[in-house]
């Protein structure tokens, strides 16, 4: 999942001003390296003094506010302001945040998630795992067709390519190459050639905001339509095929066995059948189309880069059915069947410091992304409410691996260990953070290892801020390889990122410190540093880059993207890292029917590649980022979502959590 | 040379002009690393390199660069300016949609300038070298100085967030048309405008200095014509001469003013638009709105040409 970056790169707000004005600096956090931070002699910012922070280092910043349901006032209008524009409300045509955030409203799936990753049925009544097949992609040989790679390798197929035999990867020009399309793919099914097979027994009575009713013809629409589509790759590198059985029943069929199957597979939202053929992007209000789902809210208003409006859809099929009728839900009588808030009025407003005045100003009652000084500000106040919970975002330095002395692992540890993941949570993040003592973050923590304690008490060492250790290694390396000091060595970041640029330098410092480096740093614009970095090329040219990532729940985002071979030159193994080894080990975690079958037994491989991520020591995870959202104390019982793009409508209503928020304005 | 052949001939030097605009332009966008495609999967670890190049050459963005120019230019000519890849939004529906709003802003920064600075700078030359003189000149040197963008984000800081006066947000369900928004137009039109207005100020002053040194003023005062007379009825129109010039060419300011202004007061016009399109490596809309503000700016300029000859018949077209 992308790092939001879009709006970064707006040049001005007013943060760069004070900036500008010597208001910030890194001079202030460059003296925050040493033991003395004010914390304890571990020199790793742990203390309880600290910034005004918890034990852990965090703020006191609430997940959210607890409301008495009894309490509930209905009606009402919601200010918002979100980061950037709706790039499209067409989901398979849009991937930014506020897009998705935007489509949240209007769209349903089949699954629920909470926030801890645990999927429920939701347009589903009920799902099966009917059945897991040991296959590989190599089985589909049989199935495959062969067509002729056009210019650049390009493959002139007008269906969606499911598989590209392994063999024929890369062709050149004119080259044939064997590949497995959504038309061959019933054929392989029919010879039970298919990894898994889940079934979807689809609430009856559920209706689209046109009043028509969903049937699993839609559903099996809405998967065509992710065909070919910009989100295509994220959908169709784990669907084979999708077919309906009757008006309430869908069968859908993964590749290959997938322990994230049960996740990945129902991920397509749920539009009618009549839109499923519209053009490329053509399910948009700029091109004359009102989005319809099934969702709780429907599109009223929509003006291009200014604001959008969603209004409460009166005939929302939770809540003529009741959701007490959903069988995993026990909350309390009082919990409401829908959401309560008539309806939101959404400002798109790309600048931080805009939004935070337009909050401050009472203009809007809600907002996201502010940066930490702000946050810190707002937090202090009685007039504003900050919640705040760990999210899937992090970021991370890349060591370049393939370029001497870099290939020794004893100096990747000893600069893993003048990462300070403490300071750079207290003095870059005021604390809005918590470091990354292990490559797994809380909200992943479920499927990715067998006991998140006992894990982090074993790899916290190896990622702890140690000066003494890191000179012991880089004295080690340097008397065995022979290496003249200092090592001369070049960071690289992205300059419109305040908060990663003083993590650099950090960093860079605490090299600098040691005797054993002279470090530079290189700033980029973002675009140039993203073309940068993903280049194949990049991994010989021996900088330690730093970017930042989100993964997901799922435990693999956060070290396949990072460390599988396959992922040199696109997102995000920047230094083409990874061994053979590595990638049996990550792909062993994930698919497989041992694994697809047997949960504990993928939490335990997963551990296994935390330690051996930790030993390999090609990248350090700095910190997994706060998710956080500002409301004024006219909004209830707001709670934050672990993704910025579900934000809006886990807090408006989202029963797995017996989420809810209302309105008490004063009067 | 007659005016018509003048204008005439200035009006076609625009196609070369623009031409080498447009060139130059794409050059440096494709100079520039990066693309739509590239900024719409940026870090995303679903997308192959293999699928994001299917993206890139399903818009057209695979080819050579003077590829994609001629196509580009080829489909200009017909009047079709291309999509935003991010939207597929057609490029001219956008800038139709936000050019009022740019206009409006430009409009409302041009008169405030003028109304500022024309009568400081006849105050400051009448008053020359007295309080209210080096009182302007500092207002002017300020003016010049500070950035716009600063000014901008002070007078939100004072006027809206401790006056309450004015709200962060523009009213974004609010036509343009509508006679409230002239309210909502003043802090980012002052903003847009000062620049402007200190400039013309200066210039005022000086003119209006230099033309009350000259002969028919003093054989006016000798006649015994009031002094307020002499310089509204005769030393005025003198001195605008160069302060319509000027101001002609401080639009093009204006204009480039706009990109930031816009943005520092969420303004939602062409301005805004382009940071944007830059953000997001919209080519499309790079080479359009750069087009656009080319044109508007050869064509400011022309009209202050036009102006200073019509304002003096001495000059001649050459």
């Amino acid at each position: 999942m992308v790092q939001d970056n879009k709006r970064s790169a707006l040049a001005i707000n007013r943060r760069r001003i004070l900036q500008a004005m010597g208001a910030a600096g890194i001079v202030g956090a460059a003296g925050c390296l040493s033991d003395d931070n004010g914390n304890g002699d571990d020199g790793n910012g742990n203390g309880d003094d600290g910034n005004g922070n918890g034990d852990d280092g965090t703020p006191d910043v609430s997940p959210g506010e607890d409301i008495d349901f009894e309490d509930i006032i209905e009606g009402g209008t919601l200010r918002a302001a979100v980061g950037a524009n709706v790039d499209s409300f067409d989901p398979p045509y849009s991937s930014d945040t506020t897009s998705t955030m935007a489509q949240g409203f209007i769209y349903e799936s089949l699954l629920a998630n909470d926030s801890e990753g645990n999927l429920y049925p939701w347009l589903a009544e009920s799902y099966e795992l009917v059945e897991t097949n040991d296959v590989d992609r190599t089985d589909y040989e049989p199935y495959m067709r062969t067509v002729t790679a056009g210019e650049d390798g390009a493959l002139d197929v007008e269906e969606q390519i499911l598989i590209t035999h392994e063999e024929d990867a890369g062709a050149e020009e004119g080259e044939e190459v064997r590949i497995l399309t959504t038309t061959e793919a019933p054929d392989a099914i029919a010879d039970g050639v298919f990894g898994m097979h889940y079934r979807y027994d689809l609430e009856e009575g559920v209706m689209f905001h046109n009043g028509e009713e969903m049937t699993s013809a839609d559903v099996v629409a809405s998967y065509r339509r992710y065909e070919n589509s910009q989100v295509s790759a994220q959908t169709y590198d784990s669907v084979l095929h999708v077919e309906a059985d009757g008006d309430y029943t869908v069968h859908i069929y993964a590749q290959i066995p997938d322990a994230e199957g049960e996740r990945e597979l129902p991920g397509a939202v749920v539009i009618p059948e009549e839109h499923a053929d519209l053009p490329d992007g053509g399910l948009d209000p700029r091109e004359g189309v009102t989005p319809i789902g099934t969702g709780p809210y429907e599109l009223e208003e929509f003006e291009d880069e200014q604001y959008f409006v969603v209004t409460k859809n009166e005939n929302y099929w939770v809540e003529e059915k009741g959701i007490h009728s959903k069988e995993w839900f026990d909350g309390p009588d009082a919990y409401p069947d829908g959401p309560v808030i008539d309806e939101i009025d959404v400002d798109i407003v790309p600048d931080n410091a805009t939004r935070s005045a337009a909050l401050q100003n009472d203009e809007i009652d809600i907002t996201y992304g502010l940066n930490a000084e702000t946050l810190d500000d707002f937090n202090r106040s009685e007039d504003f409410f900050v919640a705040g919970v760990e999210t899937g975002g992090y970021e991370y330095f890349q060591y370049p691996v393939h370029v001497e002395p870099w290939d020794d692992q004893r100096l990747r540890q000893a600069v893993n260990h003048l990462v300070p993941r403490q300071s750079i949570v207290d003095n870059v993040l005021a604390g809005f953070g918590r470091p990354a003592w292990t490559s797994l973050p809380e909200l992943a923590a479920g499927s990715g290892t067998t006991d998140a304690e006992a894990l982090e008490e074993e790899l916290r060492p190896m990622n702890e801020y140690d000066p003494e250790r890191a000179e012991e290694l880089l004295e080690e390396v340097v008397d065995d390889l022979g290496l003249d000091t200092p090592i001369e060595i070049q960071l690289e970041v992205n300059a419109d990122n305040d908060d990663r640029v003083r993590m650099t330098e950090l960093v860079a410092e605490a090299m600098e410190q040691t005797g054993y480096f002279e470090t530079t740093i290189e700033t980029y614009e973002w675009n140039t540093y993203v073309g940068r970095v993903l280049d194949p090329e990049y991994a010989q040219e021996g900088h330690i880059a730093c970017i930042g990532l989100s993964g997901t729940f799922n435990p693999h985002s956060f070290c396949e993207a990072l460390h599988h071979q396959s992922n040199h030159g696109q997102c995000c193994n920047l230094q083409g890292v990874g061994t053979d080894e590595l990638d049996e080990m990550m792909d062993g975690a994930r698919y497989g029917t041992d694994v697809a079958e047997d949960p504990d037994l993928r939490r335990e491989r997963y551990d296994e590649i935390w330690h051996a991520l930790a030993e390999y020591s090609a990248s350090s995870i700095t910190h997994f980022d706060l998710a956080t959202g500002v409301t004024n104390t006219d909004v209830r019982g707001f709670s934050m979502w672990p993704f910025n793009e579900g934000i809006f409508s886990f807090a408006l209503y989202s029963p797995t959590e017996e989420q809810v928020i209302y309105l008490e304005r004063d009067e | 040379m007659s005016l018509r052949r003048f204008i005439l001939k200035r009006l076609l030097s625009i196609i070369p002009i623009l031409f080498g605009v447009s060139v130059i332009t794409f050059a440096l966008v494709h100079l520039t690393p990066g693309d739509p495609i590239s900024q719409m999967f940026a870090l995303n670890p679903d997308v192959t390199a293999a699928e994001e190049q299917r993206v890139r050459q399903q818009y057209g963005l695979d080819g050579p660069v003077w590829e994609q120019y001629l196509t580009w230019m080829s489909n200009v000519l017909t009047g079709d300016f291309g999509q935003v890849v991010s939207t597929n939004r057609e490029v001219s529906s956008i800038i139709l949609m936000r050019l009022p709003e740019t206009i409006a802003l430009g409009i409302f920064g041009w008169v405030f300038a003028l109304t500022i600075a024309i009568p400081t700078g006849i105050y400051a030359a009448a008053n020359k070298d007295q309080l209210g003189d080096t009182a302007s000149r500092f207002l002017a040197l300020s003016g010049i100085s500070i950035p716009n963008f600063w000014l901008g984000l002070m007078l939100i800081l004072i006027f809206a967030l401790y006056l309450g006066l004015w709200p962060v947000l523009p009213p974004s369900r609010l036509p343009l048309y509508h006679p409230e928004m002239l309210w909502y137009l003043i802090l980012p039109g002052v903003t847009i405008g000062t620049a402007a207005a200190a400039g013309i100020m200066r210039v005022m002053r000086t003119s209006m200095a230099e033309e009350m040194n000259k002969e028919y003023v003093t054989a006016a005062r000798a006649k015994g014509l009031p002094e307020q007379k002499i310089i509204l009825k005769h030393v005025l129109r003198n001195s605008l001469i160069s302060v319509v010039t000027l101001a002609a060419t401080l639009t093009a300011g204006i204009v480039s003013g706009s990109i930031v202004v816009e943005v520092v007061f969420n303004w939602p016009g062409l301005g805004y638009e382009f940071i944007n399109a830059i953000n997001g490596r919209e080519i499309n809309m790079i080479m359009a709105i750069t087009l656009f503000t080319g044109v508007f700016i050869i064509l400011a300029n022309l009209v202050a040409d036009i102006l200073y000859a019509v304002l003096d018949p001495r000059i001649r077209y050459e």
